[in-house]
């Protein structure tokens, strides 16, 4: 036994090329070094590659024909042709467009109206309308977006929708055909995103407005600082990494959608398509009886590339200004 | 306590801070009555719906869809504690992991930092779709059916631990760290006497996010479970709501057979579904809250 | 960059482990399950040849679709009892809910689980699940095990569910298509002396309309729903029936249904099917804006079961076979009664013969015993009946010879599976349905005319591309049909050139040259 080790030990040393070992050497210097943290975050690393990484071979099936009796791993290589049907479809440009567009707007907005919330919900006095206002506002997010699409639908229905039948008749205006009028629906798509969205936003910001430092504020009201100078110099430079953050992440999932609120919200109306359909549901309507997971899977590989050269280049402009605040 | 007086006199003049209370309440409004209005129409007699929509005054008011609801109450009660089972591991196991990730990589002094951000990162964007996983968890893994089927994949939310990951980069000075190692106090007391109680708001926010999370999973269920009493609720009410709109879109499937659509919930039953399962998870809310009050945590560590 | 230096070697050495569980987890896929791959294929060929007369233990699961109910564990059990006891075999049930049926039996196609017998359908993606070889052949599996099948099932039935010349499925016993008809509410019919006889068409209704708009203000006179479809505008105004199936359902293309020779196949942009329905949207447009149509017609979802109920319709667009008027009766819960006017003779289409049938799995490790528990589906009363409406006096009470009464929240048998399981034939009848319901199913069955196109079946691998574009562009405009849009004829302009650019003439030859290959090898 004893023997056996010194053997194993000894090839091992050996096999170690003379010239490498100081890098090596170093490299086991820093693992030995850092060992308590990398023992902290195997375990997590370990499910990450069980469940994210196990899987990574069904990336595969988009250069695939897939059939039952070969499997997955013996069904022959298509090369692209899977790809073909998303590239050479007629609405490209439309899908592409609106789902580029949808997310840009979507994530200005939601930015936008999430930090408000948090900044304003934090100058609230009395921590018991805060925390009520709190409670309200994260309330939307609960719903299914199948909920959702109901109680849209109960707004704007034609006949007794709360839009034609107050709203509009308040003002004077005839009824508005909601579902077959594409204009409207560029602001009602983002407001229900909103709507949905940023009440659980803010939770974020709240949090990181909560972990800020007292005693930078405390400095600040000494110095004679108002309101206003204080959370434009405390509080919104405090949660920038936060916020820098998230626009990274959220621009991985720049060419994805909600296929909720696209598809069921506007009632999968075709005469709103021009401005509602996104790459999820032009995939759905142009799969759904085609029963092929070679397609779909080409059409996931592909939303996931263009957000990845997003965040690597969106990443890269962060990295040139700041270091620190880069994802990596 | 200093804290709190310098708050006091620094606080909002009455009169802007009424326009935000009223701004608040009006926001609040928006938020909350469309779910008011899911609750009454879940109360709401279906030839009511029929003939005048959706109204926050309906003409006539049954107790029909709960009644029917709660008909097989054996099996809402099953779902509401395999859910409630679910949940609670879950979000415990969740949380731990995901700050156990998150710190390492959060230190600017780690040199693997980098490595393991992308490494998460990537599991954002890149996966096997569906099939694989469903090949991976029955074949490799073997546990189709278990209830770890239902946790393993929420497990770790990377868009989630790569935020928790800039919360510690952010309120942790490198400072207080080093100042601590100084102490002679090792990497795991660190974590836990001294970066964990600071992060106390970031903590409540994950957990909160994967309660939910968890909470309103029911795909998963679809892919995995296949023992009727191993269904969490959501499942059980989405698995209607589906359904329903699966018979509403195969219009020919229903003509040849009328009698199918004949038991079909409506819409007061599909509300009062949305209802049961969202109640519980709107009461843990405020448990999570007294976390998020600001300067709680770092007067507490200081005091 | 030095940072990420330093990161490599962990995720390479992280890369490398990730190779190494990845070639586990394709070896098992691959060889550690030898037993169940191996088996499945071996499993035909060894019945072919010497068989064991002692039956080895063996369960048949069985996967359709339909509601799980709270008692299908006991029913499970009534069936052990007698399976056991004839071809010592027990069954699983695995119902699943429509909404989640074709996701979930393609995913355990796609991963190799083990099945049985499972439903399918030609709205399932039947023939393209059969390409794909999710089924194994039953010819000789039918002609050993399947005498009573056989025995029960009209001919026509097995000329479709075929794929280059092979069987692959069995379908179920019903009716075996179904008719067009105008179907109208009798009290109103006989309130203002409807001709339902002389209504051909659905513009045959235009007087009528007017009529029930000034007189009935409950009823809405054309209720519209389901976001738009093609009614039975074909079926209405021409010999022309849309190809079926193609993916989608798409009605693009056509052929003449009376001419059995030189079948010609048209395509949605030809002159006649175009005039069609240029005519049929103008006159549903009209409708609506005369206030005649729902105003929400474009997307209304809500169920005409509903309206229906209410008493809110005097007339539908129906599906029609023997029995259905009292159907309509029943889905009211007899508060209206209705009468039809058939308005097309029937036609046997692979379509319609494949809308409810059983295959067997190609991972079922004993193909033989399924076929076995599918002709007993087939032919004994006390099995089917004991699969659709539960245990006698537990699930239902017996009224007669062949008549019961269900047991209202008994916790099974409210699904309606009958026209899911083997051979609705046997089903006892139920309250308000005809003694003689399904002797004239069977006459229906035997009078039906056959398509000419009957079993023939587009495989679409060359033109995959064009069709996923067709059907997109079809789903954009289907609502142009329903009235609630404004200009609907330049909208179908309008679709139609996105079909010409999409490439629709591309598939039409490609059908038509299917369909000529097909034809020729018929003789």
């Amino acid at each position: 036994m004893e023997k056996s080790m010194r053997e194993r030990g000894g090839s091992a040393s050996e096999a170690m090329p003379r010239k490498k070992r100081t890098g090596f050497a170093l490299w086991l210097h820093q693992m030995w070094k850092y060992k308590y943290l990398t023992f902290m975050l195997l375990p997590t690393a370990l499910v990450i590659l069980v469940h994210s990484y196990l899987p990574m071979f069904g990336v595969f099936i988009a250069f695939k024909n897939i059939n039952y009796i070969d499997g997955i791993f013996g069904s022959p290589w298509v090369g692209t042709s899977n790809f073909d049907f998303l590239f050479s479809s007629g609405s490209l440009i439309r899908i592409t467009r609106n789902t580029i567009l949808y997310s840009l707007a979507f994530m200005a907005v939601n930015l936008v109206l999430s930090v408000g919330i948090a900044v304003a919900i934090n100058e609230l006095r009395r921590k018991f309308l805060a925390k009520s206002y709190q409670t309200f506002i994260i309330m939307p997010n609960f719903l299914s977006m199948v909920v959702v699409s109901y109680l849209v639908y109960a707004f704007l229905h034609p006949d007794f929708g709360f839009m034609n039948m107050t709203v509009l008749k308040w003002f004077g205006i005839d009824p508005v055909y909601w579902y077959t009028e594409k204009a409207f629906w560029p602001y009602i798509l983002i407001l229900v995103n909103a709507w949905k969205g940023v009440g659980i936003g803010a939770v974020i910001y709240i949090a990181a407005i909560a972990g800020i430092d007292p005693e930078y504020y405390e400095a600040a009201i000494i110095d004679g600082a108002s309101k206003w100078k204080q959370m434009i110099h405390i509080t919104l430079p405090s949660i920038q990494p936060i916020i820098i953050i998230m626009t990274i992440l959220s621009m991985g999932s720049i060419f994805s959608a909600d296929f909720g609120l696209f598809y069921q919200v506007p009632q999968d109306s075709g005469a709103l398509y021009p401005v509602t359909d996104v790459v999820d549901t032009y995939v759905y309507r142009s799969l759904m009886k085609m029963n092929d997971i070679g397609m779909s899977s080409a059409a996931a590989l592909v939303q996931a590339v263009v957000g990845f050269i997003m965040v690597i280049a969106t990443n890269a402009a962060v990295r040139k200004i700041n270091r620190e605040q880069a994802l990596f | 306590m200093l804290s709190r007086t310098s708050r006091r006199e620094n606080s909002l003049t009455p009169f802007s801070s009424a326009i935000l209370n009223i701004a608040f309440i009006i926001l609040s409004l928006i938020c909350l009555l469309p779910v008011l209005l899911v609750i009454i129409v879940s109360f709401t007699h279906g030839d009511s719906i029929l003939s005048n929509g959706y109204s926050f005054l309906p003409s006539r008011f049954s107790l029909i869809a709960y009644d029917s609801l709660f008909k097989d109450y054996g099996m809402v009660f099953g779902g509401y504690a395999v859910s409630i089972g679910i949940t609670v591991a879950g979000t415990v196991l969740s949380v731990m992991l995901m700050a156990l990730y998150a710190y390492p990589i959060s230190r600017s002094d780690y040199p693997y930092r980098n490595a393991f951000t992308f490494f998460l990162f990537f599991t954002m964007l890149f996966n096997g779709g569906i099939v694989s996983r469903y090949l991976v968890y029955t074949q490799v893994l073997g546990i189709k059916d278990s209830y770890l089927s239902l946790i393993l994949p929420l497990l770790i939310v990377p868009f989630n631990v790569i935020i928790m990951r800039t919360f510690f980069q952010t309120t942790i000075h490198p400072a207080l760290i080093e100042s601590a190692r100084i102490d002679g106090a090792g990497e795991i007391k660190i974590f836990v006497r001294i970066v964990l109680p600071l992060s106390l708001p970031v903590l409540a926010t994950m957990a909160l996010f994967s309660t939910i999370h968890y909470w309103n999973d029911w795909f998963n269920a679809l892919l995995f479970i296949s023992s009727e009493d191993k269904y969490p609720l959501q499942y059980l009410m989405m698995r209607v709501l589906n359904d329903v709109q699966y018979l509403r879109n195969n219009v020919e499937l229903a003509a040849q057979n009328p009698t199918l659509m004949q038991e079909l919930p409506n819409e007061s039953l599909q509300m009062a579904m949305a209802v049961v399962g969202m109640g519980p998870i709107l009461l843990v809310y405020p448990f999570f809250q007294k976390y998020f009050v600001k300067g709680l945590t770092v007067g507490a560590v200081k005091g | 960059m030095k940072q990420r230096k330093r990161g490599m070697p962990i995720l390479i050495a992280l890369g490398l482990l990730m190779t190494m569980l990845l070639q586990a987890c394709s070896g098992n896929s691959g060889t550690a399950e030898p037993t169940q791959s191996a088996e499945a294929t071996k499993a035909p060929a060894a019945t072919e040849g010497a068989k064991e007369p002692e039956l080895e233990p063996y369960e048949v699961s069985i996967t359709y679709h339909g509601k799980p109910e709270r008692d299908v564990a006991l029913v499970e059990e009534k069936l052990n009892e007698f399976f056991r006891e004839k071809i010592n075999a027990t069954v699983k049930l695995n119902p699943i809910v429509g909404a989640e049926y074709k996701q979930k039996t393609e995913l355990m196609m796609n991963s190799g689980e083990k099945m049985d017998l499972v439903f399918t359908a030609s709205w399932l993606d039947f023939f393209s699940n059969v390409t794909k070889g999710a089924f194994i052949e039953l010819d000789e599996l039918l002609e050993q095990y399947g005498a009573g099948i056989k025995e029960q099932l009209n001919p026509l039935y097995l000329e479709a569910p075929r794929l280059d010349g092979k069987l692959y499925a069995v379908p179920t016993n019903k009716e075996i298509t179904q008719s067009r008809a105008i179907t109208m509410r009798k009290d109103i019919v006989d309130k203002y002396q409807i001709p339902l006889e002389s209504i051909k068409t659905t513009a045959d209704l235009e007087p009528w309309m007017k009529v029930i708009k000034e007189s009935e203000p409950d009823i809405i006179p054309n209720f519209v729903s389901g976001g738009g479809g093609d009614g039975a505008m074909y079926e209405q105004n021409s010999n022309y029936r849309p190809v079926g199936p193609t993916p989608g359902k798409l009605a693009l293309f056509f052929y003449d249904y009376t001419k059995s020779d030189n079948i010609s196949i048209i395509s949605a942009l030809d002159q006649q099917i175009v005039d069609i329905n240029k005519s049929e949207f103008e006159r549903a447009r009209n409708w609506y804006e005369l206030g005649y149509t729902n105003s929400d017609a474009a997307t209304s979802s809500t169920s005409i079961g509903d309206v229906r109920k209410q008493g809110k319709i005097w007339y539908q667009n129906a599906v029609w076979k023997p029995g259905a008027d009292i159907e309509l009766n029943l889905s009211t819960n007899n508060q209206f009664e209705f009468i039809s006017n058939v308005i097309d003779e029937p036609i046997v289409t692979t379509d319609l013969t494949t809308g409810s049938m059983f295959s067997i799995s190609r991972t079922s490790k004993d193909p033989a015993r399924a076929m076995m528990v599918l002709n007993y589906l087939h032919t004994d009363p006390y099995v089917v009946n004991l699969i659709v409406n539960g245990i006698e006096d537990v699930h239902y009470k017996k009224t007669g010879d062949n008549r019961i009464e269900p047991i209202a929240d008994s916790g099974y048998g409210t699904t309606g599976l009958f026209w899911v399981i083997g051979n609705q034939m046997i089903n006892y009848l139920k309250p308000g349905q005809p003694d003689d319901l399904y002797t004239n199913w069977i006459q229906y069955n035997n009078e039906a005319k056959r398509s000419p196109l009957l079993g023939f079946v587009f495989k679409d691998t060359n033109v995959k591309n064009e069709i996923t574009q067709l059907t997109a562009i079809a789903t954009e405009y289907k609502a142009i049909s329903t009235g609630g849009i404004a200009n609907p004829v330049k909208l179908l302009e309008e679709r139609n050139r996105k079909f010409e650019d999409a490439g629709i003439e591309k598939v039409r030859a490609e059908i038509q040259t299917q369909v000529d290959a097909w034809k020729a090898a018929q003789k």
